[in-house]
């Protein structure tokens, strides 16, 4: 890959880091419901307070549960879309890229293996796994996020393995893209594949992303933020993330995810 | 007349009398049902009843706290202060609008959850325009959050009404 492509994946992924760092800045859950199906969202960033002038150093941390008030089985979750508020930095420069094919398919420990230089996160799922003639039943995992590119594009690699009801590895890409303009200047985009629906529905998913590294003797963050709070105001409160979740059966679920951050100097 | 018919007469007066009541009162059971189905407040049409009073509210707060967001970056506090000020008293104007509305029994208890965070909403609103005009950044911006807390909270008491215009979001201003 040439320096200018990984100028430009640096830059994207400086962006989806600084909306990433945003949307975990409150910790207070935000419910989205359409009929009978419901999402419960939170986030959390790490530190919150941050420079008021520049960015510093965070760790994003999101998760989303999806559940029915009648306790049917949610429908399939098809999309996920997380536009990012524009004043986060995403700096993947100088971060190895892991190849899609070195990790799926993989065990948890077997991708780590083949990408620990690449890793830019951390998280776990909860599902419930549907057999014919069975009753579903749970199963829960590891999440892994690498830095990653497809079709020339930078993207976060989610590396998801289960062990029940038979060991299976899945790797879900979050696209990156961005916007020049407007509130939200990043853009996540994943596509979740039919084939998953076959075993079931994940219904609870969590991931913490941030790190630290060290490129040419200075050190980068995957993740930067800071708190544009104006002058004299000790910190802001900002829209986050705007989500859209799509399901299998038309249904979309859309909301906007509000947080605060305090101002340092 | 009732001393020139005796008991025999009064008595078959009475039995006239609630023979005529009790006729009218099956009549008007009858005619209640239906009738006490046609007024039940529904989820649905509370819904129908208190969105276009929101709706309204929400195109005059567009108007009203068009950018205040800017006036604070440029340090026009006051100006903010009274923006915010007047979003106050549309809100409470709101608020009163949508406790005439009659509510579906099962959700009253969840609506007047709803309603008071509707009025703590009004009570910080003022509050930050309080601090707004009287140049503390520090207490308005403390106000602001608690606004927008109280703004996620409202909205998931009434996650199951769906709402459109009867859900916070401060974002659009803050």
């Amino acid at each position: 890959m040439g320096r200018a492509a990984t100028r430009k994946a640096a830059v994207a992924a400086s962006l989806l880091s600084l909306v990433l760092a945003f949307a975990s800045a409150a910790i207070a859950k935000v419910y989205l419901q359409k009929g009978t199906l419901r999402i419960a969202f939170t986030g959390q960033i790490a530190p919150r307070k941050l420079p008021r002038v520049g960015s510093a150093p965070v760790s994003v941390s999101v998760s989303a549960e999806i559940m029915t008030t009648d306790g049917r089985p949610p429908p399939q979750l098809r999309r996920i879309k997380l536009e990012i508020n524009r004043n986060g930095r995403m700096d993947a420069r100088g971060l190895p890229i892991c190849p899609f094919r070195r990790i799926q398919p993989a065990s948890t420990a077997a991708a780590l293996d083949a990408c620990s230089s690449a890793l830019v996160g951390h998280g776990t799922f909860r599902a419930n796994v549907a057999l014919p003639e069975q009753s579903p039943f749970p199963s829960n995992g590891r999440i892994l996020a690498f830095n990653g590119r497809m079709h020339g594009m930078p993207v976060i690699l989610a590396h998801i393995y289960g062990t029940l009801p038979l060991p299976t590895s899945f790797t879900l890409p979050f696209e990156i893209a961005q916007r020049r303009s407007g509130t939200y200047g990043l853009v996540l985009i994943a596509h979740l594949p039919h084939v998953a629906s076959e075993w079931g529905s994940i219904h609870e998913v969590s991931l913490t992303l941030g790190r630290q590294f060290t490129y040419r003797g200075r050190r980068h963050s995957y993740v930067a933020a800071g708190c544009p709070a104006p002058p004299g105001f000790p910190g802001t409160t900002f829209p986050l993330t705007r989500m859209a979740f799509d399901f299998e059966d038309g249904t979309t679920l859309r909301s906007v995810v509000v947080r605060n951050c305090h101002a340092r100097g | 007349m009732l001393g020139k018919m005796g008991m025999r007469g009064r008595h078959s007066v009475g039995k006239r009398i609630f023979g005529g009541i009790g006729a009218f009162a099956v009549v008007g059971v009858m005619l209640a049902v239906p009738f006490a189905q046609a007024t039940e407040v529904t989820r649905e049409s509370y819904k129908e009843a208190v969105e276009p009073i929101c709706k309204t509210n929400t195109q005059a707060n567009e108007r009203i706290l068009s950018g205040v967001r800017k006036d604070v970056k440029q340090g026009k506090l006051k100006l903010a202060g009274t923006k915010f000020a007047k979003a106050a008293t549309a809100l409470h104007k709101t608020l009163l609008q949508l406790k005439a509305v009659p509510q579906p029994t099962a959700d009253q208890t969840k609506l007047a959850k709803w309603l008071s965070y509707v009025g703590l909403e009004v009570t910080l609103f003022q509050k930050a325009a309080k601090e707004l005009k009287a140049g503390n950044k520090a207490g308005a911006q403390a106000t602001v959050i608690r606004l927008t807390h109280n703004a996620t909270q409202a909205n998931n008491q009434v996650l199951g009404f769906e709402f459109h215009y009867c859900r916070f979001e401060p974002s659009k201003f803050t």
